[in-house]
């Protein structure tokens, strides 16, 4: 069962393609991140599934419901928090929570997520013009799942959080989604999305790349080898491998190799050679991001 | 109707429309002291010769003048300062809604619950309406209140009622005027300055109409040119008809916003 379904969702603004052609699925219970660079198309998807825009063409699905002509019930066990998040300045937080909570049944979860979140009673009773970036942010978050939603919804949803913050939202986000609860996830932040993200979608100029397991996605990664050796030696055979090879100093004769699927080989030949040390980064999913976004990677 | 939404809408609009109530309260009752204390029914009757083009422009009356209590009332009523108060509000209630809700972003957490946008819309109009005509009912109240208690000797009060009700159809309709444009466009103060201008255009050609017979034939697209307490306060049936038609028009224009909003992108 998908919480999230669209089919060939395209939206145009006059002549902006916004968003071409996207079909993506999300399974019910997962944490999903959707991943683009600012302009990608991210925060349009996210207001087409919201129903807040019309879609030019094809349509979506949300909780099993069409986002066009049944919005208002969908957003009913939905929890949203925006990218550009603003608020009334001159209410405060209490105010603005008991407004936008008015339109659900009252949950005792917006207290636990208060204290998740670090957000005190008297922090509540301020006017919202008096908040720091991370108190609105928190606000936002609190807002968003207040009534225990079945699917949330939340865009760049760690932007302004401090590092001690920024975790135990990542805590939260594993409790929810433990509770059944699917997060829909849109960041450009990449380390959000390794922290949490069960899966993702990548999505650039309107389209969308590719959509796979995080872990899957991490496998199609480049490792990296920065290799020392104790005096130089031929390197052509790592060419051979279909490996790159770059010779970044000397001495000490310090080469970088690259491969994407044939590790083995490249370490067993290094094994031949007087290695005096190697640096392997751990495997991050930035490299493949950039690579999709460059075009290094086709279409699947 | 969701009563958190309308607590929270009233809270924060009551503030401002206290003040204008209490500036048009003053108002009325600084206009009926200066009538009693300076004579102003003989010193105006002795200027009407000089000054009847002007006169006749302010009350929006085209026929000849009479210069009594009644028609310093309705000059009052009419007074440019009543005018742009109301249209002010209806101005600045009009463009709130959405408007100002897109081009703030706030729209994105007020039209992400689950609630319908026409909801949202019949509620924002009710607190806005129910504002407009508290404001208006209690003015018109209060220059009865002011005119009786310095027994001035006003006309009755069912002619009171009758321009109240005038009033509130004009307030109305400048009401449903700015929510239309406020439903095209998505920036606040843009909309709050086209509604305005919009407002001044209308005055403009309602009191240059009423002066000039070439412009003459263009009042009846002027608002203002409907907006006649004389006749309501002279209990004459033009004042119902100007009624009925300012009632049509915030009709019409209300229904009109309410598919734009209904359809348009957020």
């Amino acid at each position: 069962m998908y919480a999230i379904s669209t089919d060939s969702l395209t939206k145009h603004y006059g002549r902006v393609r916004a968003l071409r052609g996207l079909k993506l699925e999300v399974v019910q219970g997962t944490v999903f991140g959707f991943l683009g660079a600012n302009g990608a198309g991210k925060t349009t998807a996210i207001r087409l599934l919201l129903g807040l825009i019309k879609p030019t063409s094809g349509s979506a699905t949300v909780l099993g419901r069409d986002s066009v002509t049944e919005g208002a019930d969908l957003r009913r066990e939905v929890g949203y928090l925006p990218g550009e998040l603003a608020m009334y300045p001159w209410a405060s937080g209490q105010e603005l929570i008991g407004l936008l909570g008015g339109f659900y049944p009252e949950t005792p979860w917006r207290r636990e997520l208060c204290d998740a979140l670090e957000m005190s009673a008297a922090d509540l009773r301020r006017p919202i013009r008096e908040y720091s970036t991370g108190m609105k942010q928190k606000l936002g978050l609190i807002q968003a799942l207040q009534h225990a939603p079945r699917l949330a919804i939340l865009d760049e949803p760690s932007r302004g959080l401090d590092p001690v913050i920024q975790r135990s939202f990542f805590d939260l986000i594993r409790r929810i989604s433990g509770r059944g609860t699917t997060v829909f996830m849109s960041t450009h932040v990449l380390s959000d999305v390794e922290h949490v993200c069960d899966r993702v979608a990548i999505i650039r100029a309107g389209e969308l790349l590719v959509t796979d397991d995080v872990d899957s996605l991490r496998r199609r990664k480049v490792h990296r080898l920065e290799v020392t050796l104790a005096q130089p030696a031929d390197m052509s055979w790592v060419l051979e491998t279909g490996a790159s090879l770059t010779e970044l100093s000397y001495p000490p004769a310090t080469y970088v190799i690259e491969t994407a699927d044939r590790l083995g080989a490249v370490l067993r030949r290094l094994g031949e050679l007087p290695v005096v040390g190697m640096v392997s980064e751990r495997p991050r999913l930035e490299d493949v991001f950039i690579r999709y976004y460059e075009g290094q990677v086709a279409k699947p | 109707m969701n009563r958190t939404l309308l607590r929270f809408r009233l809270k924060h609009s009551l503030p401002g429309a206290a003040f204008a109530l209490g500036g048009l309260i003053l108002f009325g009752l600084l206009m009926c002291g200066a009538y009693q204390a300076f004579g102003m029914d003989r010193n105006l009757a002795e200027a009407l010769p000089g000054s009847e083009a002007m006169l006749r422009a302010m009350l929006g009356e085209r026929g000849a003048l009479m210069w009594d209590l009644t028609s310093f009332l309705a000059m009052a009523w009419r007074h440019p300062i009543v005018l742009a108060v109301i249209a002010g509000m209806a101005a600045s209630y009009g463009s709130a809604f959405l408007a100002r809700e897109v081009g703030d972003g706030t729209a994105d957490l007020l039209f992400s619950r689950p609630v319908t946008r026409s909801r949202l819309f019949w509620n924002d109009l009710a607190v806005s309406s129910g504002i407009m005509a508290a404001v208006t009912v209690l003015f018109s109240l209060s220059l009865w209140v002011a005119a009786s208690a310095m027994g001035l000797s006003p006309p009755g009060v069912a002619q009171f009622f009758r321009a109240g009700v005038l009033t509130l159809a004009f307030a109305l309709a400048l009401l449903a005027v700015a929510y239309l444009v406020g439903s095209l466009l998505s920036d606040g103060r843009r909309a709050m300055a086209i509604s305005a201008a919009l407002f001044i255009a209308m005055y403009m050609v309602d009191a240059v109409g009423t002066l000039w017979d070439r412009v003459e034939p263009l009042r009846p697209l002027s608002l203002f040119a409907y907006f006649t307490p004389l006749d309501s306060l002279k209990a004459r049936p033009e004042g119902t008809g100007n009624a009925i038609i300012l009632f049509a028009v915030a009709a019409a224009a209300v229904a009109l916003s309410h598919v734009v909003a209904g359809r348009r992108d957020l």
